[in-house]
């Protein structure tokens, strides 16, 4: 009986490895997404002291800037305000004038256009 | 038909015949009989000079049924293939009223399209109007073409005449059949669908998806019945819908990848700046997307374009058209030499952008063009170049 559960639990480990990475990272996101939202962690603490730094981007305020994201976005915007949390692009569409607001924690760059 | 069911018939019979001498000489070899195939032979051979358990004459019986049954089963394929309206009117003159309206329903079903007239023709069980009929019915078929099942048969009933890749070879777009699509709610729709797994090849487009473990791929019937019962418009492009098995197709709202084939020739890959495509894209204000996207503005790339290999990607963050909800759409397009395959999923919340990049990547990835069919770097010679390249596919400007 040992045995048998030793070479099923065997089998089950190789199926595991040759699944694809990218398979196996949609399962993970898949049950991600059916679980409720957990409770979002707290701020590192060198986030919260970099927060109490001078903030380059409030210098930017009023010019067209792109910012690019951690997940390699782009948002190409005229920066109209500048907070701890959030930097606030206007951008402009076809059918109207969009106050965009990108999380702090999630831009990577942001430079004059 | 009645031969190869006389046939089948006779050999059940000698079967049960040759079974019960079996078991009169060993209950063993009764059962293994039974069970196994082929065993018949161990009592054939054991038996074989005993007048009382031989059964030879049963087994050479046997042979004499598959015989007449193979030699059926070829005189039927063969009627068939002659005279196909004569042969299906010829059976179901003995079918009921009801079979017969059932056949009907069945063939229009199948997306085949059956004027009232030849409906009453074949109900009324008729030998002569059910030919008619039939007939007719078949030559509107042939006209107006059946989608890929049509072209199959038309290219081995007819020698070939009819091209097999018409769709892949017209650098342009090249319309669906009118395949009327059915109405009907959503819920039958999905009831209906057939999930595909593994491999799934359109041989008339030339290409082929490895369908992941975790996916069911649905048919381009199956999808434009799904989206007609969604309310959307037809989409001529639609090569099918791809969804995880955990995601239940009962759902209208259910997320989905959207397969789409776009036959307008070779796409250039010449390099691109993402920052200048989105700058383009901001700039046109009647932009005309070639991929599939949310009823929207474009606010910003979630994830810039990337050529890696022959996969294009990207993934645009939408703001909906009258709302102020946000959706992000993603794209990952195989490039191929005529054309090129689309994977997207539309109208995604943004918290789930990184499950819909990996999805289409991986779908994209799983793809591919069969031989002499792929992309190849520079513009082929003969084949007419797309009217969009890599760059200015994202931009939605050409």
């Amino acid at each position: 009986m040992r045995a048998l559960m030793v070479v099923m639990l065997a089998a089950a480990s190789m199926d595991v490895a040759a699944a694809d990475p990218s398979e196996a990272k949609i399962d993970q996101l898949m049950s991600a997404a059916a679980k409720p939202a957990a409770a979002r962690p707290a701020e590192p603490k060198a986030a919260k002291a970099k927060a109490n730094e001078p903030d380059s981007a409030t210098s930017l305020v009023g010019q067209r800037v792109a910012v690019t994201t951690r997940s390699n976005g782009l948002y190409l915007g005229t920066l109209t305000s500048v907070t701890r949390d959030a930097l606030v692009l206007a951008i402009e569409l076809p059918s109207r004038n969009l106050s965009y607001s990108v999380p702090r924690s999630s831009v990577a760059s942001i430079s004059p256009r | 038909m009645t031969l190869l069911f006389i046939a089948y018939g006779l050999s059940f019979i000698i079967g049960i015949l040759m079974l019960v001498r079996v078991f009169k000489a060993s209950v063993l070899d009764g059962v293994l009989t039974f069970f196994i195939p082929l065993y018949f032979i161990v009592p054939l051979i054991k038996h074989w000079s005993d007048p009382d358990h031989d059964i030879k004459f049963h087994v050479l019986a046997l042979f004499a049924c598959v015989g007449m049954a193979l030699w059926g089963a070829t005189r039927m394929t063969q009627e068939f293939a002659g005279d196909p309206g004569g042969f299906l009117s010829s059976h179901l003159v003995s079918a009921s009223a009801e079979e017969r309206q059932k056949f009907v329903q069945d063939m229009r079903d199948e997306g085949i399209a059956i004027s009232a007239e030849d409906e009453k023709a074949i109900v009324s069980g008729n030998k002569d109007e059910v030919a008619k009929a039939f007939g007719h019915v078949m030559e509107t078929a042939h006209a107006k073409g059946l989608g890929e099942e049509a072209v199959s048969v038309g290219a081995a009933t007819s020698g070939g005449s009819r091209k097999r890749d018409a769709e892949f070879d017209n650098p342009r777009p090249v319309a669906v059949p009118d395949r009327p699509v059915e109405v009907m709610s959503y819920a039958e729709a999905a009831r209906r669908a057939v999930f595909n797994r593994g491999r799934w090849t359109r041989e008339a487009t030339g290409f082929s998806v490895d369908v992941p473990a975790r996916f069911r791929l649905i048919s381009p019937t199956d999808a434009r019945r799904l989206e007609q019962a969604r309310g959307r418009a037809e989409d001529k492009r639609l090569m099918g819908w791809i969804l995880h098995e955990n995601l239940n197709l009962a759902d209208p709202d259910i997320w989905h990848v959207s397969m789409r084939w776009h036959s307008d020739g070779w796409v250039s890959s010449i390099a691109f700046d993402p920052a200048q495509q989105l700058t383009t894209a901001l700039a046109n204000k009647t932009p005309a997307p070639r991929v599939a996207v949310s009823a929207g503005d474009l606010v910003g790339y979630a994830a810039v374009p990337q050529l890696e290999g022959q996969v294009l990607s990207w993934t645009e963050e939408r703001v909906l058209t009258n709302s102020d909800t946000h959706v992000v759409d993603c794209h990952a397009l195989r490039l191929g030499l005529r054309g090129m395959l689309e994977f997207s999923i539309v109208g995604m919340e943004p918290g789930s952008l990184a499950l819909c990049q990996t999805t289409v990547r991986l779908l994209a990835d799983k793809s591919s063009f069969l031989p002499g069919k792929e992309y190849v770097a520079s513009a082929p010679a003969g084949v007419a170049a797309a009217p969009y390249t890599v760059a200015t596919l994202p931009t939605h400007s050409y």
